[in-house]
């Protein structure tokens, strides 16, 4: 019972950082893809914190 | 579609770290990477073994976050969609097909896999990162420029 429950809790907290983050948004991906256009760095920062974070918990 | 986005480095900081959160949760509780397509696939019935019940109830809390956060914020979530379903559907399938061919995706070879200093996550992250800068670049600037 325990294992389901986690999944759904860690679901939910890592659905909200994608929200939060903006990355459910196609545009806001597209853009960090193009360096040579309309650069967006937000992903970056997404990516590289819950790395750096993991790494260290 | 070309659409400005401004980068948001707090809000995507605290998306981070909740994403983070989420994998350090996963991993600590049930020893499972969170790498949204291998959860995914443990839903079908090819990949399904004992963890289907703890894959559908993590996709389930991944579709109710949106849901939470425009209840609390009061402003539905910002996204800027500039395919058709139609195109939609075929590129939901190359990514299904490319993340199981590719064993993983951004959150199990790119957060995790990287967290967890692998080789391998390393090089799957690299290869599809610089196949999606190509790709944008060509889409954008080549053909479409």
């Amino acid at each position: 019972m325990l294992r389901p429950a986690v999944s759904l809790i860690a679901g939910l907290i890592f659905g909200l950082g994608l929200v939060i983050g903006g990355m459910v948004d196609p545009a806001k991906v597209k853009n960090f893809l193009d360096v040579a256009g309309t650069f967006d760095p937000s992903l970056a920062f997404v990516m590289g914190v819950c790395t750096e974070n993991s790494i260290r918990i | 579609m070309v659409v400005i986005t401004h980068f948001t480095p707090v809000a995507s900081t605290i998306g981070g770290m909740l994403i983070g959160l989420a994998a350090v949760l996963l991993m600590l509780f049930n020893g499972r990477i969170a790498g949204i397509s291998g959860i995914m696939a443990r839903m079908f019935p090819s990949y399904r073994g004992a963890d289907a019940i703890s894959a559908v109830a993590f996709v389930l809390g991944l579709m109710a976050a949106p849901l939470c956060y425009s209840a609390v914020a009061g402003a539905p979530v910002s996204q800027i969609v500039s395919a058709s379903a139609g195109l939609m559907a075929v590129a939901g399938l190359l990514v299904g097909f490319g993340t199981v061919y590719g064993g993983g995706c951004t959150s199990g070879h790119g957060v995790c896999g990287l967290a967890r200093l692998s080789r391998r996550s390393l090089v799957a992250t690299a290869i599809f990162m610089a196949m999606g800068f190509a790709t944008v670049f060509l889409v954008r600037h080549v053909i479409g420029g």
